[in-house]
């Protein structure tokens, strides 16, 4: 064994530091080159823009069980955009008990500011003749996502996902569920290239929230009510201010 | 059913689609000018490259056969993550790296073709893109430093492009929208090669002129392609067949 060194130099091949030392290094350095994203999650954490308005308001359908809550907000600098991975934190605070942090995203995609903008939570799926999309409800909760809305004879309906990472892959893969004829991302207030409407509305934040009734679970990431509750959605201003919204449940 | 007539103005749906193919056109670079060890001792090398553009990322690999002229053959995919947008390239590149005063200096003209196929199904439109790209240029090496079996290497480069972009209904068949542009392509690398065998790269592109103000005025053209934008990314290459030398 000691003589292999020395044989390969002499066929000229030894003195190649370079393979035995660098090649296991090769494929590692190159995922992590290919992995990182400048937009992407490692640019996050939480921001605090000055907001103007706050609200929200409640969708349910039943399919499947629970509600979202939909929460919007709007800096007051209409050139704030929210990047890949950042969010704006709020709170929800149930009187019965419940409370949860959570962050807000952007309400419309993609970061792009060329590319025709879509709900950055919702897609709308349309199902075969035969189907009511309620077939579908395991499907949509299997993905981290709800009905926000049902169409007539349950033709369709409108799935809000609560992750806003990878909406698109998810919405292929409705595509792909069993009596879906047709996914199409939602789109929203500034159709086309309406490059002046996108503009301002292209600051704007929301965040969809699971909702269920029953007993308070404090930091589940769903938020539970009971009729009856004042559910009250609250963002802390970088000056030191709160900005509040509130709702009763019927 | 007649063709629906071809759109002359593309639309904000074309662009992600077009700088897909734009960032994969990038890897394929001169060879010494690029900062990769020449092949002077050995006849191939096999190389892997990533890239991080502005919204998407790049991998790709590439054969490279020759010696002062050299020619190599890659393939690459790029994705947009956010968008779920996936093109993949071939891409053949021919050039000469020329070299003056033992190796130290290099001018490497170069001359490439990438053909790119998708994003399909782009945003669940029923549209398949394809683009095709000839480019010509020249890059400029130096060799600042040979300590033992180390060899760095450093160059610049810009090529001019010319990209010819389809929009294909997927049904149909019918080019719905066809764009062509002419732009340049800037480069920076640098590398550092152990041995005359492995090659460690890093390289920067920047393209101007893209999109031209005439079609295109003021549109952020994402993946790398906006005016102006940096775009980053690393390489490794592995020389290997090593020339057989005359005896002297």
């Amino acid at each position: 064994m000691s003589s292999e060194p020395d044989d390969l130099r002499k066929a000229g091949r030894a003195g190649s530091i370079a393979p035995r030392l660098l090649l296991p290094c090769l494929f590692p350095c190159l995922g992590t080159a290919t992995c990182s994203d400048l937009s992407g999650p490692g640019a996050g954490g939480y921001v605090t823009p000055e907001l103007r308005h706050l609200s929200f308001h409640y969708l349910e359908t039943s399919y499947p069980d629970g509600g979202v809550l939909s929460i919007d907000g709007a800096p007051a600098d209409t050139s704030f955009r929210l990047r890949q991975g950042q969010r704006v934190p709020v709170e929800i605070e149930v009187s019965s008990g419940d409370r949860e942090e959570v962050g807000f995203y952007r309400e419309l995609c993609p970061i792009q500011e060329r590319v025709p903008v879509y709900d950055c939570f919702s897609s709308a799926v349309a199902v075969h003749a035969d189907v009511h999309v309620a077939y579908l409800a395991s499907h949509v909760a299997a993905i981290g996502g709800r009905f926000t809305m049902v169409f007539p004879r349950g033709v369709g309906g409108v799935v809000a996902v609560f992750d806003p990472e990878d909406l698109v892959r998810k919405a292929r893969r409705a595509a792909s569920w069993p009596g879906v004829r047709l996914v199409e991302l939602k789109s929203s207030a500034c159709p086309g290239i309406a490059l002046q409407c996108r503009s301002e509305t292209r600051s704007r934040l929301r965040l969809p929230v699971p909702v269920d009734t029953g007993v308070a679970v404090p930091g589940d990431g769903i938020v539970q009510i009971r009729p009856g509750d004042t559910v009250t959605v609250t963002y802390r201003q970088p000056g030191g201010g709160r900005l509040e919204a509130k709702r009763v449940v019927p | 059913m007649n063709a629906a007539p071809a759109v002359r103005i593309p639309s904000c749906a074309m662009v992600v689609p077009m700088l897909l193919v734009l960032a994969a056109a990038a890897p394929l670079h001169g060879q010494v000018c690029a900062g990769f060890a020449p092949l002077d001792e050995t006849r191939y090398r096999v190389a892997v490259s990533a890239a991080s553009y502005a919204y998407a990322t790049a991998m790709r690999a590439s054969v490279t056969v020759g010696g002062t002229p050299y020619a190599s053959l890659g393939i690459g995919r790029t994705r947009d993550a956010e968008l779920d947008a996936v093109s993949v390239d071939a891409g053949l590149e021919a050039g000469l790296d020329l070299t003056a005063q033992n190796g130290t200096f290099y001018l490497c003209p170069v001359a490439a073709f990438t053909a790119s196929f998708g994003p399909d199904d782009f945003l669940f439109r029923p549209d398949d893109y394809t683009y095709t790209e000839g480019a010509a240029g020249f890059g400029l090496a130096v060799v600042p430093l040979r300590a033992g079996r180390v060899t760095v290497l450093a160059g610049a480069g810009a090529r001019l492009a010319h990209l010819t972009v389809r929009r294909v209904h997927r049904s149909t068949e019918v080019i719905r929208w066809k764009y062509t542009n002419t732009y340049t392509l800037w480069s920076v690398g640098a590398g550092v090669v152990l041995d005359d065998v492995l090659t460690f790269r890093t390289f920067v592109t920047m393209p101007s002129r893209f999109p031209p103000p005439s079609t295109l005025e003021g549109m952020a053209v994402p993946f790398g392609r906006e005016e102006g934008e940096v775009s980053f990314g690393a390489a490794v290459g592995l020389n290997f067949g090593r020339r057989v030398r005359p005896p002297r």
